[in-house]
């Protein structure tokens, strides 16, 4: 054994308390590093898997938005109502996906919002007296009611993905129309109905999109329970896709066009309002003629309403728009080279589409983990920082207290290189070997919260969770990497004493002790 | 002429902005112009402009054509009738343009309101505290406001709009129910009319000018027109709300009823 790592373990068992004080300190840095990381492992596994298996595939193609970026949950956009963009081109994506020999397998999805609504068929004093009499508490969380709808295509959706079991009824088909819905979630919407309600009962959904509102009644096709243990909220439901595309303006004739007089925008063109107050633009007098009296005429309202040719073609769904298209890849590993891959070819036919991984599939869920990691990290620098300081201030009072020691050795020939190497052999030393104690006690901390089943009781902790109950893991990788953080803190922490301690001249180190 | 093509965004806040708030603050009166303005007088100017503004015992209806710009995109078209009875704070709003929400139409009563979609042939309900809670709109763009009620006058100064002189009113918000802090009235001096609106914010950062530069005279009371709403936060996004066929006649009670949503679109 080299002689500074023989001082080196002379010096720490002789001054015991210090060395205590240090180590402490390492070992519950490693600990704190390594159970906070298989936290944040299992988080990221556990959202990547129950997005990736059951509702994004390995590879996620949308359209681009300018208002911001793309996932199965709309366009993140400040306001939250930009349109999701519809994939253009659909064909000729479709067919640089069937060229790719990557591709497994491929769906295509739309997504939309809509909210149930009770007793529409009451009349205003029902209803109000209804709304007067509500006491049931489930009131105060009204989330129940809300729908995350998933618009499938059912030829190739439930060969693709078995998120869902059934537990009553069937899943949507080719051709039919209606909703499956979350077993939890309509056990909630029952009791806020005060009925049961079960396959064959229809919803009054609302559907609501940047170009507007929607109402339809749909029949309950199924219930479904989720499989698996994912963080996937429960008010997600499946709807025919061409009723999604109703509920979400997805349209044919959405783009129709409007003509105006010209006094119905002319104030937007004025410059300024010293022009729109001025002489030319009303003359005079800015009050003008009365309007016609006449008395109220719903017989005129109903002919102009009568005409429902354009509206009728403005809400039919548009049989060729999808937002999304989920991918299965043959080999999940190579998913990375997949997704370059299709960008490229996007890129060269000139399509406005991108392809991207479950993270950008998964949206604000994907960012909730990046968002955790980044506090994480936040609070470990934190925590770090603190612990050098504290681990710095123990040395240099164990330096000083070495003084006539260090000063005696550099008496009697030893260089400063030498005194340099002893304190770093003396620092990696303490700090490897309480790192690896605090990474073992990790492992058994792990271990217990595994075998404690802790269940996720809110949507938060389950994405915290990664899934329905905390399943920490500690990878090689994070074993090791808490170790070496440790040391490397210990490292640091013995550069500052031992400059001091080498600044002390020899002869007045001797006097001194 | 000329063609657009429709988009509601904001369409909805527009409408109620304009009937829930901007025709009771719209009222005029018929003063002489005055020499200085003391403040007991710009009081009274601004009592009668709430007076003048609610139509005791009658009702409110009119024909809303609103056109959106928004940087970049096109103009969105909304077309609306309106009808209004405050004495039982309620309104039937019923969307002609654009086509593809034709005959759709919002129904309040109190603090009810409930949305008729004809092609599904069904009706939502949902109470406003709960839409509230979730948009941008705020208590008073439902309600009818009361300046002298809601505010105080800070201070009175005069300035010119285009061609005419006008009271600058600078008031300031006395309760947290209005939705903002500070708003400055611009008042045509010869016939008290607004002219101009500005409202801030409470750290002081101008939100929307409004600007109401045509009107007309219905049962010997002034309405505005056509006003002008430029959102001072979003650069170019702005607004034009021109209303026709207004009237006060008083309506059938059935128009504020769900079956008179369902008969027009039959």
């Amino acid at each position: 054994m080299p002689v500074t790592l023989r001082i080196a373990f002379r010096n720490i068992f002789e001054h015991k308390s210090k060395s205590l004080i240090i180590g402490i300190l390492l070992a519950m840095g490693s600990l704190i590093l390594i159970v906070g990381n298989s936290f944040i492992d299992a988080s990221r596994t556990g959202i990547e898997i129950t997005f990736s298996d059951n509702y994004t595939g390995d590879v996620f193609i949308s359209g681009i938005s300018p208002e911001g970026p793309v996932s199965l949950f709309g366009v993140t956009s400040v306001g939250g109502l930009a349109a999701t963009p519809i994939i253009p081109d659909f064909e000729k994506v479709l067919a640089i996906l069937s060229k790719n020999p990557q591709v497994d397998a491929y769906s295509g999805m739309a997504t939309g919002y809509g909210i149930v609504t009770k007793n529409p068929e009451l009349s205003i004093d029902q209803t109000m007296h209804a709304v007067g009499e509500e006491d049931d508490p489930s009131e105060s969380d009204p989330s129940f009611r809300f729908f995350f709808l998933f618009g499938v295509d059912p030829s190739s959706y439930w060969t693709m993905f078995d998120s869902v079991r059934l537990t009553s009824g069937s899943l949507i088909q080719p051709g039919s129309t209606g909703l499956l819905v979350n077993e939890k979630q309509l056990e909630k919407i029952s009791k806020w109905m005060k009925k049961p309600l079960g396959v064959g009962d229809t919803l009054v959904i609302q559907g609501f999109s940047a170009s507007g509102m929607k109402i339809r009644e749909l029949p309950i096709l199924g219930t479904y329970v989720q499989q698996g243990e994912g963080a996937a909220p429960e008010q997600m439901s499946f709807v025919d896709i061409d009723t999604l595309r109703i509920l979400a303006g997805m349209t044919v004739g959405s783009n129709e066009d409007i003509v105006l007089m010209e006094e119905q925008f002319s104030l937007l063109r004025a410059a300024d309002e010293e022009i729109i107050f001025g002489e030319d633009l009303f003359g005079d007098d800015i009050i003008g003629a009365a309007p016609a009296k006449g008395s109220f005429d719903e017989a005129k309202i109903q002919a102009q309403l009568a005409d429902t040719k354009a509206r009728d073609l403005a809400n039919t769904a548009d049989t060729g728009a999808w937002q999304f298209l989920v991918i299965k890849a043959k080999d999940p590993s190579r998913t990375n080279q997949l997704i370059k891959e299709l960008n490229l070819s996007l890129k060269n036919e000139g399509i406005e589409a991108v392809a991207g991984d479950w993270q950008k599939a998964a949206g604000p869920y994907g960012q909730s983990v990046d968002v955790i990691r980044i506090v994480f990290t936040i609070a470990i620098a934190i925590l770090s920082i603190v612990a050098i300081i504290i681990i710095m201030n123990t040395f240099v009072i164990s330096v000083i207290e070495r003084t006539g020691e260090i000063g005696t050795m550099r008496a009697i020939g030893a260089q400063r290189v030498f005194v340099r190497k002893l304190f770093a052999a003396e620092s990696v030393v303490l700090s490897l070997f309480f790192a690896i104690i605090g990474a073992l006690l990790a492992i058994g901390v792990v271990a217990l919260l595994r075998s404690l089943k802790v269940e996720a009781g809110n949507p938060f902790l389950a994405i915290l969770f990664g899934g329905k109950y905390l399943s920490p893991y500690i990878t090689v990788f994070n074993f090791l990497g808490g170790i070496a953080g440790m040391v490397a803190v210990g490292y640091v922490a013995h550069l500052y004493p031992v400059s001091v301690a080498l600044r002390i001249q020899p002869v007045q180190a001797m006097r001194n002790d | 002429m000329q063609r657009h093509s429709p988009r509601r965004s904001k369409a909805l806040l527009l409408i109620s902005l304009a009937i829930g708030f901007l025709i009771p603050l719209a009222g005029v009166a018929q003063t002489p112009a005055l020499p200085g303005l003391g403040m007991n007088q710009a009081k009274k100017i601004l009592s009668d402009l709430d007076d003048l503004g609610n139509f005791p015992g009658k009702d409110y209806s009119a024909l809303f054509t609103i056109v959106s710009e928004k940087p970049g995109e096109k103009q969105s078209v909304t077309q609306v009738r309106v009808f209004r009875r405050d004495s039982k704070k309620q309104f039937t709003i019923l969307i002609m343009l654009p086509e593809v929400n034709k005959g759709q139409g919002y129904l309040r009563e109190e603090d009810n309101v409930w949305f008729y979609d004809p092609t599904g042939r069904k009706f939502s309900h949902s109470s406003i505290k709960e839409n509230i809670q979730n948009s941008e709109a705020k208590n008073a763009d439902f309600t009818s406001s009361s300046l002298s009620k809601d505010y105080d006058i800070q201070k009175i100064s005069e300035a010119s709009i285009g061609k005419f002189p006008v009271w600058v009113l600078d008031l300031r918000a006395k309760n947290n129910e209005v939705p903002y802090d500070r708003m400055v009235l611009y008042v045509r001096k010869d016939r008290i009319m607004i002219l101009k609106q500005e409202d801030y914010s409470v750290n002081g950062r101008l939100m929307r000018t409004t600007l109401f530069p045509k009107y007309v005279e219905v049962e010997g009371k002034l309405l505005p027109s056509q006003i002008l709403i430029v959102d001072e936060i979003n650069r170019g996004e702005k607004s034009q709300i021109t209303m026709a066929e207004q009237t006060v006649e008083k309506l059938p009670d059935k128009v504020f009823t769900k079956a008179f949503l369902e008969q027009v679109n039959r």
